[in-house]
């Protein structure tokens, strides 16, 4: 591997972190979180924001400690090599599949919405064209474009405050109905749709500034990501009423699809053309954490060999689930092993760095 | 590098290989050849020049001795010529060979001679005296600095670049009255030496990029050089991308204001357009006119004009795909009046979009071979008729038509030619992947121009800025033009609150 080099500005880092966290996952999360905590699901989203936020910390307690090293050089050096290796190995498991994850949602979106009858291989290869080439220029281009992309954010969000001119907003009463418990458990629903900001382990050392901007920056892009998907839960409750919520799994489609305007109609293929662009974001930032994993594993500088065979896996593996039962399946199955790497990981991971401070700082 | 499929459009276009030896102005021949004599001096220089006709050599008489002028006649201007040789007439021979030394310049060699009255200078040789001397009888015409005609504005200066380097100099000099501002000259073209001038101001523009322009262009091994143009393809870095990464002007104002922007201007005698680099994508959307307008004015063409970029590569494309993929975006009072257009065409929309595309295309090149008088037939031919039948006969609906329309007039709103270009091919590809996907197409295909453009730089500054990397204080001058007094070149420094021009009115009161 090239030395890590700081080569993109701290606000790049908010607008990488809100554009990778923000993605297919957002469209149908209002959906999963009311299927298990009801009308108090923007509490739920919250509260993942909230533990996302302790999240935060410990992954920037960590690279705080070694601030010129990725995940896959951090591991190393905390838990020898043989461990740290296997870590790697795992991480690279997780981003790999965090991606197809995304191709799969993608896909499933495009068969549904827009492109019926087009094969999805064609489609997907293109797009995995068109992300390796984004990929391939390194992080400062996949910084930029994000950059470039955070303004369309804003713009589908102030699209989807028209949705309250038919809001009732009786149907959020009364807070707090379904308990404690089932609050909790949707917080997890919230937290596997905003995943994306533990790669901040990977391209913390490409980001300028002192530690505390980094984690000023990361914290904005967290406040914003919570407000934006609480928001977007709360519009959905109070735009469908409980018993229609239960049969529309991509709510914040079928909302805008109410929408008419005297120039144009079904506003939802607009609002999913902008999808595609973050969902292109998502999958480019785990392919271009895991291809620099994979450099770093196999200890090669041919970064650009890589990132085309990752993405080909990507695609072959992508294209296996056929039908909407085993996608929904897959994308449960997967959602309950990430907890083991955004959370369970990082935390043995602290605990290490905490134990070793006397060789800290390199 | 590997994997050049996907580094495809990032293909470096020159070498920079710093072991070679760069070709200065004058080395056509190594060896230096030292005058001796009148009779060896004439007989080098025409045996250097070999058989060519429009060298004279003209013997004289004065005082005994033999007093020849060599020079090439098509440079010759009489009345300077006449004025040097008048005044070497004087009663005795030492007075004139007294003013031949003080008036005249001396060349230490032959090929320096030679270099000279390639360079439309008189050599005089005076029989006894062993130095060799020239004199400028160079005659100068070149047009009148007139308004470039690719280029016109509506309100500010009307003067344009014209083919003389030192015009053109001259034009820059007279707008930027300072000594920061720098012209440093070389010559390149091993067969035609052409002079080149870098310009820039000191202290605004980068060192480093001064310096690597200086390389690139010290170090390009070429025999001639035709245009600004194609030394412009020699030195870019991306030469597979379809955005220019210099502008190409003739204006002398636009030059001066991005001279004082801190960009590099390249000047190439001969040639009435410069290079400006490095650029970014909102340059090639700047014009004088948003300048000398007021600033709402300003900020309205600005916004047209980067408008009409995303109509003039969007629009045909949005509309194959909706009338073959979405038709369901059309709302019902809309969708009668398309579908009775849409419905008779017997073929694929991309073929009718395309159709109409070519034929603006050949009508545009047409139009501008053609001299005036008939290039309005060619307006009523294209417009009128081809239109009008294209229509009724059923081979192309009337939305298309207007479709195009737009989309053409969108794609010359553009200031700079360089761009328009560009824009008007990137249409073809956007309308193909419409074609195949529709909306989704046409979503990957601006995906892919983003990434590209992220990915492009000119010199070392990404194409994208001020946009990316953010500066808020150049942002001020991208999509609209904020007022003149908030942009930070017009700005006193240390005064940054815009004093009232109307303050004496509060003494009256």
């Amino acid at each position: 591997m090239r030395k890590n080099q700081a080569i993109v500005p701290p606000y790049q880092l908010f607008t990488f972190m809100v554009v990778t966290q923000m993605g297919a996952r957002g469209l149908s999360l209002p959906f999963n979180v009311f299927t298990v905590s009801g009308s108090d699901g923007w509490i739920s989203v919250i509260l993942s924001g909230l533990f996302i936020q302790s999240n935060i910390f410990l992954l920037w307690f960590i690279c705080r400690k070694y601030p010129t090293n990725t995940l896959f050089e951090i591991t190393k050096k905390l838990l020898g090599k043989i461990v740290g290796n296997f870590l790697n190995t795992s991480y690279i498991a997780f981003f790999i599949t965090t991606a197809i994850t995304t191709l799969v949602i993608y896909t499933s979106l495009l068969k549904e919405w827009i492109l019926p009858y087009t094969p999805n291989w064609i489609l997907l290869l293109l797009f995995i064209f068109i992300c390796s080439y984004l990929v391939r220029g390194g992080i400062k281009s996949i910084a930029s474009l994000y950059s470039i992309l955070f303004p369309l954010n804003i713009l589908m969000v102030i699209f989807l405050a028209i949705a309250h001119k038919n809001a009732h907003y009786l149907f959020v009463l009364p807070i707090g109905n379904e308990g404690l418990e089932a609050i909790v458990l949707g917080a997890k629903e919230g937290i596997y749709a905003m995943t994306g900001y533990e790669l901040l382990i990977v391209i913390y050392p490409f980001i300028q500034g002192q530690a505390k901007d980094k984690l000023k920056m990361m914290t904005l892009s967290n406040i914003f990501v919570t407000t934006v998907y609480t928001f977007v839960t709360f519009t959905s409750i109070v735009y469908f009423s409980p018993q229609e919520f239960l049969l529309v799994p991509e709510p914040v489609l079928y909302m805008i699809k109410e929408f008419t305007f005297i120039m144009i109609e079904r506003v939802d293929l607009f609002f999913l053309c902008f999808v595609i662009f973050f969902v292109g974001a998502t999958y480019s930032s785990y392919l271009y954490a895991s291809s620099i994993g994979l450099a770093s594993l196999m200890n090669t500088k041919k970064i650009e060999w890589i990132i085309p065979l990752v993405a080909a896996t990507t695609v072959v593996v992508g294209s296996i689930p056929k039908n909407d039962q085993s996608i929904q399946e897959w994308v449960k199955l997967f959602s309950n092993i990430s907890f083991l790497f955004i959370f369970v990981f990082p935390v043995i991971l602290f605990m290490f760095s905490f134990f070793r401070k006397n060789h800290a700082g390199g | 590098m590997a994997m050049k499929w996907l580094n495809f459009f990032h293909r470096k276009g020159t070498t920079t290989d710093d072991t070679r030896v760069p070709v200065h102005a004058g080395s056509m021949s190594n060896e230096k050849t030292n005058y001796i004599g009148l009779e060896q001096g004439i007989t080098y220089i025409k045996d250097s020049f070999s058989t060519t006709d429009d060298l004279i050599i003209n013997n004289k008489l004065f005082h005994e001795k033999k007093l020849v002028t060599i020079y090439l006649d098509p440079y010759l201007d009489k009345d300077l010529y006449q004025k040097a040789i008048s005044l070497l007439s004087h009663d005795n021979e030492a007075a004139m060979t007294d003013q031949l030394k003080k008036s005249f310049d001396v060349c230490p060699t032959l090929d320096y001679a030679i270099q000279k009255l390639l360079d439309g200078k008189c050599v005089i040789l005076y029989e006894g005296v062993p130095q060799l001397f020239v004199v400028n009888v160079r005659s100068s015409f070149h047009r009148g600095v007139d308004e470039p005609i690719n280029e016109r504005i509506v309100i500010g200066q009307h003067e344009g670049f014209v083919e003389s380097l030192k015009v053109n100099q001259q034009l820059l000099r007279k707008r930027i009255i300072h000594t920061d501002l720098i012209i440093k000259n070389m010559t390149i073209g091993t067969k035609t030496n052409t002079s080149v001038s870098i310009i820039y101001v000191e202290g605004l523009a980068d060192s480093k990029v001064v310096k690597k322009i200086w390389n690139e262009l010290d170090s390009l091994s070429i025999s001639s050089v035709e245009s600004s143009g194609a030394v412009m393809q020699l030195i870019e870095e991306h030469s597979f991308s379809p955005f220019p990464q210099m502008l190409n002007t003739e204006r002398p104002d636009r030059a001066a204001a991005n001279l004082m922007e801190g960009r590099i201007v390249l000047m190439f005698d001969g040639s009435p357009s410069v290079l400006i680099l490095p650029v970014s994508l909102f340059t090639f959307f700047q014009s004088p006119d948003d300048y000398n307008t007021r600033w709402i004015m300003g900020s309205f063409y600005r916004a047209i004009r980067l408008a009409s970029f995303f109509i003039a590569v969007t629009f045909p494309a949005f509309y194959i795909a909706v009338v073959s993929f979405h038709p369901e975006v059309i709302p019902s009072g809309l969708i009668l009046i398309v579908k009775q257009a849409v419905d008779d065409i017997p073929y694929p929309h991309i073929v009718e979009a395309f159709i109409m595309e070519m034929t603006l295309e050949l009508l545009r090149e047409a139009s501008i071979r053609l001299p005036n008088p008939i290039g309005q037939t060619i307006g009523i031919v294209g417009g009128l008729v081809i239109g009008d039948a294209i229509v009724r006969a059923g081979l192309v609906s009337n939305i298309m038509i207007i479709i195009v329309a737009i989309t053409a007039i969108s794609s010359f709103v553009v200031p700079s030619h360089e761009m328009s270009s560009s824009i008007r091919l990137l249409r073809f590809p956007m309308m193909f992947s419409a074609a195949i996907f529709g909306f989704v197409g046409i979503v990957y295909f601006y995906l892919l121009l983003i990434i590209h453009l992220c990915r492009l730089e000119s010199f070392g500054t990404s194409y994208l800025s001020p946009l990316v990397p953010l500066k808020l204080e150049k942002l001020k001058d991208s999509f609209i033009r904020f007022p003149t007094w908030s942009l930070k070149n017009f700005r006193r420094p240390g005064n940054k609150k815009r004093k009232s021009a109307f303050k004496e009115w509060d003494d009256f009161a």
